[in-house]
């Protein structure tokens, strides 16, 4: 182990440190610009030039591995004077626009100059300019700032996995851009603007907000996907202004996606509301919290006296917290209703006896980056889960090897070896890779299904994770049956990557039909949200959900909605509810309230509100709370969220971090196979901006819907023009279409999550697709 | 924009002349011209009168070879760092990116002795253990990479180059590179990010390429000279060609020489030959001149004043001791009828446009000294502007991750100490002392 010192300080060091890792151990500040821990050494910023005993020039501490006995000054006058001449070199082409900028006073540039700088610049020439970029809705870009660090150039290549921004052109006219000015495309593309140490890269939907030293920064939790990432929002007043990773090595290292960064900007959506709402004669009204909850409560009375509690349903959104999640099926099952959920977005429950407690990773996301060999189950963790999808890509960048079974090619940002489906026939895909895994089926039959076979035959306990997209699926309960024997086949491990952010939370909190708080088995279930559109219910209560598009047969759910007799929506917005409510509460978004949220590792968390509610607006608790003491429901008696939280732990208990994956299978009766003979199978996720009700609403990250096929399939079908006609037996829709190679034949893609694709009902039904009739107008004329 | 004209025609002195010998036989680019000289006996000496890879590398090291693409390394103790008993692919490059403004003889080899270049590379991947190579050429050497690729056609065809050759176990592969114009890719680290097919910028150091290399792998790189010297070495032996030159610079080198001479061009000459003798090869000064200054190895070495310049001998030593380098070879001679103001002034402008950009210095540095440079040229100098063009020079040497900001900053600085009065002239006067007719 190398000795050396630093500043006159010794340390012993592992052999291979830097200079800059010696002296951060020691706490002596080195200054720089293009180093970064997370990514690959450049040292071109030269600014951490520091002075080594004997070393006759001075030399980058980011990129000088350590040696015994070396001696090093950070501070000397040879020290000093080459991190002088660098930053003189750094601000003659910098422009001075501090006031301007929105990385003023979070800018390692203005600091370090403050810190480091001769005062007086000796450059009287003209300063360059370089061309601004327009690389999408998301960042902005402001190049004469750059100072070509490259820290985004290495983050795309190597955190991203995709090349998206490049140094292109020599000397001093070496720019960053993007190749052929496209939009940056990678869904962790924000993080660039954390890394750049100058204003060059800044928030698109913050600039000119807000100075970076006037916002209130409150920890918070991610609550888009399972990964449950640690969040910074900062504020100014009522308003949420930015959200900025929170470092959590254990969670999400030092970054955020795309969609945690910039959902929050659907908070300024027009239909948030702000303001209870009652329909009276079918017109909507403002109305005081008193009279809303009278309605409310008389409401959902007097339809139990009609109906019987058997005819109410509860759906609640798995982004609620722990909290809301407790009460919510309390509030239900109080009423004596059995039919509580938040899988909206599946459509076969035959295997419910079978999931597990809670949908677990059974592990902890950081040894995820250890694990040899992956097989992902109908995942798709890039879309689904970005900052879980980064933990795979180092595996695999390491040696790692992961396998993907999907119904269609998937973009990943790593090798991935991909095995799809034909068009509906996933279950037979596993079915086969079951009998090659236990030596039944011919070798010769399927070769890259034989080299998967062996592939997890070789590994050591391979890994295997079951995504949220395999639930999506009409023979979702055989195919898990199928990955339990696959798993034991191949000596594996399963683990379950949960959708929401609060997805283990809603299981252990009991928001399921067949389950109570704890996971104990409910002594009468109730119906999946699925079976509730066909089941003649009169009543609804919903809790920050759109069945309208979170569910899995849109239309068939805003059509149970509408014809039920009473609807309470507990929401933040209130666009689609007013098709169908009678009483609308308005509840907390995100950053306004406070709760805890359980990861997909099971890891329990707890944020708090950074904001203000907009007008009446309340936390979701709190309504429930005082619905639950004005039903007279015992168990409702609370007056801080403290006692909410307790009375969670109280209920559910200490449940493990490592869970069965699944319990006993009961015996799955048949269903129908999925797909007719003629016809497409329509293929369709929730696409990763349309998700939730939230980042729905968030302009900036909006993707228009757009059907997806393989272009020998349109070839077949005869299309031309850009537009097309899907139908189902539901309805039918049109959508502009796409060609794309990686949707196989005998399908077509179309999204779920838009108004505009609702109408075609489930995923993988069949459905027919022609060329777009011409609007009449256009006919006659 | 041409930099320096090279002289296409200009003759080739003979004098003990290796790496050119062949250069007045008609066809000598070709592989029958070149066996007939006794071409590829070198390789069959080492593999067939089998030499061991450790007694080639002494042999290289006994003759005070040193590297011919400027830094002067000793060649044999490079060839020494190449690990031995690795597994994979150890790869051989050598360098033909020729950039240095001035420096004309890589070409002259590739043109007219291509197969001594094989035959050297051939002999040093035997030694070295390598299994592939590439020369990697510069893009605008349109007729030398034709000529090259060609000869390599050849020795394949006779089985100097593939699998089994000569019918021993040796394999190995070359191939031609065809660089696409960039100065920095001579640098040996950006040359190998250039192969892989990336931006051409220089890596930094450690790891040296002899461990961390073309594609990671250990790589050894030499200039077109370098190895065109070494069939000879193992044919005559390593004391041979130390006794050509003088102790620790054996051989013989070429000097491209430029300038204001009446016969520039290639001249393969004896190392520790006077400058004051090659001058004379280079039919002298024109009539009635007088010689003002000299820049001994390319544009990215020091100048040296004339007077200084007629006690030197050319060899990597005695140049070094005149306070530059001998580097490439490429002897520019500065005639009294040239301002050196102008002069200089170009050579910034250069600098400035094949700066990578990569390190904040080099980026931001080359630019200013050039525009200083230019205002100084155009009657805008200002009093403090020398002490601004050394301070500036002093903030960029040595602060970088290769060499090309200390070659753009040496003739700056040494032609301020060199010749002072002739700038402060320029910002005094506002014009130029030498093309008003002042001096």
């Amino acid at each position: 182990m190398p000795h050396i010192e630093i500043d006159g300080q010794a340390i012993e060091v592992a052999p291979g440190t830097t200079i800059m890792e010696a002296a951060e151990s020691l706490g002596i500040y080195i200054p720089f610009f293009c180093y970064h821990p997370k990514l690959s050494v450049a040292a071109n910023c030269r600014m951490c030039l520091v002075d080594v005993e004997k070393a006759p020039k001075p030399l980058p501490a980011c990129a000088t591995p350590v040696a015994d006995g070396m001696k090093v000054a950070t501070a000397s006058r040879k020290a000093k004077m080459a991190q002088q001449g660098v930053l003189e070199f750094l601000l003659i082409n910098h422009p001075l626009d501090c006031p301007i900028c929105d990385q003023g006073g979070e800018c390692p540039l203005q600091d370090i100059t403050m810190g480091f700088a001769n005062p007086h610049s000796h450059y009287t020439e003209e300063k360059r300019v370089v061309e601004d970029k327009n690389i999408g809705p998301l960042i902005a870009t402001e190049m004469t700032r750059c100072i070509q660090c490259t820290r985004c150039v290495r983050f795309g290549q190597e955190i991203g996995g995709i090349m998206e921004l490049g140094a292109t052109g020599r000397g001093e006219h070496m720019a960053i851009g993007t190749y052929v000015a496209k939009a940056v495309q990678s869904e962790l593309s924000g993080n660039m603007i954390d890394l750049c140490p100058v204003g060059a890269l800044t928030s698109k939907p913050f600039r000119y907000k807000a100075r970076s030293w006037e916002l209130k920064h409150t920890p918070g939790l991610c609550p888009h996907c399972s990964t449950g990432c640690n969040t910074d929002v900062q504020s100014l007043g009522r308003e949420v202004l930015r959200v900025l990773p929170r470092a959590n090595q254990a969670v999400n290292e030092d970054w955020i996606c795309d969609k945690g960064r910039y959902a929050y900007t659907g908070l300024q959506a027009e239909d948030r509301v702000t303001q209870p709402l009652l329909r009276v004669d079918g017109v909507w009204c403002e109305a005081s919290w008193a009279e809303a909850l009278d309605a409310a409560l008389s409401g959902l009375e007097q339809m139990i006296a009609r109906h019987g509690a058997g005819r109410l349903a509860g759906l609640i959104s798995a982004q609620s917290s722990n909290e809301e999640l407790l009460l919510f099926q309390a509030l239900l099952r109080g009423l004596g209703s059995p039919h509580v959920d938040h899988r909206l977005r599946q459509q076969d429950f035959r295997a419910d006896a079978a999931m597990p407690t809670y949908p677990a990773l059974n592990m902890a996301l950081e040894d995820l980056e250890r694990e040899p060999v992956v097989l992902l189950c109908h995942a798709f963790p890039r879309q689904q889960q970005p900052l879980t999808n980064h933990r795979l890509r180092k595996s695999v960048l390491q040696g790692g090897k992961v396998i993907a079974i999907d119904s269609l090619r998937r973009d990943f940002n790593y090798p991935v070896t991909q095995l799809v489906a034909d068009a509906g026939a996933d279950l037979a895909l596993y079915e086969a890779l079951c009998s090659q895994l236990s030596g039944h089926a011919e070798k010769a039959d399927a070769v890259p299904l034989a080299h998967v076979a062996s592939d997890l035959l070789a590994a050591d306990n391979p890994l295997i994770l079951i995504g949220s997209a395999l639930l999506h699926h009409p023979q979702a309960a055989a195919m898990i049956a199928q990955i339990e024997t696959l798993a034991e086949l191949a000596g594996g491990r399963v683990g379950w990557l949960a959708q929401e952010a609060n997805s283990a939370g809603a299981w252990l909190s009991g928001c399921v039909p067949h389950r109570l708080p704890g996971g104990h088995t409910a002594p009468a279930p109730g119906l999946p949200a699925d079976a509730l559109w066909d089941a003649d219910m009169r009543g609804f209560v919903l809790l920050g959900t759109e069945p309208g598009v979170d569910a899995m047969r849109g239309a068939a759910a805003l059509a149970a909605l509408q014809k039920a007799e009473f609807v309470l929506s507990i929401t933040q917005f209130a666009g689609e509810a007013k098709q169908y409510a009678d009483v609308i509460l308005p509840m907390a978004a995100f950053a306004e309230g406070s709760g805890s949220f359980v990861n997909n590792e099971g890891r329990l968390q707890s944020f708090r509100a950074a904001v203000k509610m907009p007008g009446e607006a309340r936390p979701a608790w709190k309504i429930l709370r005082v619905l639950g003491d004005g039903l007279k429901l015992s168990g409702f008696q609370f007056n801080e969220l403290s006692e909410v939280t307790a009375a969670w732990q109280h209920a559910i208990g200490d449940y493990a971090l490592d869970v069965p994956p699944f319990h006993a299978f009961p015996t799955l009766e048949p269903v129908p196979e999925p797909m007719s003979a003629d016809g497409l199978c329509r293929l369709g996720d929730w696409s990763i901006y349309q998700g939730d009700p939230l980042v729905r609403r968030a302009a900036p990250l909006a993707q228009p819907a757009v059907a997806k096929m393989h272009p020998d399939q349109a070839k077949a079908l005869a299309l031309r023009g850009d537009s097309v006609e899907i139908s189902s037996h539901c309805g039918k829709i049109s959508l502009p279409l796409v060609l794309d190679v990686r949707i196989p034949m005998g399908t077509v893609w179309v999204p779920a999550g838009y108004n505009e694709t609702a109408a075609l009902g489930a995923t993988y039904a069949t459905c027919a697709v022609t060329m777009a009739t011409l609007p009449a107008v256009a006919a006659s004329a | 924009m041409p930099c320096w004209r090279n002289y296409v025609g200009g003759p080739t002195m003979f004098v003990n002349g290796v790496t050119l010998q062949n250069r007045g036989l008609p066809d000598s680019h070709r592989l029958s011209v070149y066996a007939g000289t006794g071409g590829y006996g070198a390789l069959r000496k080492v593999l067939l009168d089998p030499m061991a890879p450790d007694q080639i590398i002494s042999e290289i090291k006994k003759s005070a070879l040193r590297g011919r693409g400027g830094a002067g390394f000793p060649t044999g103790l490079k060839w020494s760092f190449m690990p031995k008993g690795v597994t994979g692919t150890k790869y051989l490059l050598c360098n033909a990116d020729e950039g240095e403004p001035g420096t004309c003889k890589d070409r002259d080899i590739m043109r007219y002795e291509p197969h001594r270049l094989i035959e050297g590379m051939i002999i040093g991947a035997y030694a070295m253990g390598a299994s592939a190579g590439y020369i990697f050429i510069r893009g605008e050497f349109v007729e030398p990479i034709h000529i090259v690729e060609g000869a390599l056609e050849e020795a394949y065809a006779k089985g100097y180059l593939g699998q089994n050759i000569l019918g021993t176990d040796f394999s190995f592969d070359l191939y031609v590179y065809r660089g696409a114009g960039a100065y920095i890719c001579g640098e040996e680290t950006a040359l190998m990010e250039a192969l892989e097919g990336k931006k051409g910028q220089p890596r930094f150091k450690p790891p040296f390429p002899a461990s961390y290399g073309l594609y990671g792998r250990p790589t050894t790189i030499n200039n077109v000279e370098t190895f065109a010297s070494v069939p000879d070495i193992i044919t005559k032996g390593g004391d041979w060609f130390l006794n050509l030159g003088k102790p620790n610079n054996g051989g013989t080198k070429i000097f491209s020489v430029t300038g204001h001479v009446q016969k520039p061009g290639n001249y393969e000459v004896p190392m520790g030959l006077p400058f004051k003798d090659l001058l004379a090869m280079a039919g002298g000064l024109r009539p009635g001149r007088q010689l003002k200054a000299v820049i001994p190895g390319g544009t990215s070495t020091a100048m040296v004043a004339g007077a200084a310049m007629m006690d030197v001998t050319m060899d990597y030593d005695s140049i070094s001791k005149a306070g530059s380098a001998l580097g490439a070879g490429s002897v520019i001679i500065i005639d009294n009828s040239v301002c050196i103001v102008k002069t200089v002034e170009r050579i910034a402008r250069f600098y400035m446009h094949e700066s990578c950009g990569q390190c904040t210095p080099c980026r931001e540095g080359m630019g200013w000294l050039w525009r200083v440079m230019h205002r100084l040229e155009n009657g805008q100098g200002r009093e403090e502007d020398l002490q601004l063009l050394l301070d500036v020079g002093s903030r960029i040497e040595g602060r970088t991750i290769c060499a090309l900001a200390d070659g753009g900053v040496a003739p700056v600085v040494s032609s301020i100490r060199l010749f002072r009065e002739e700038y402060e002239y320029h910002i005094q006067h506002k014009r130029c002392l030498i093309s008003m007719g002042v001096a």
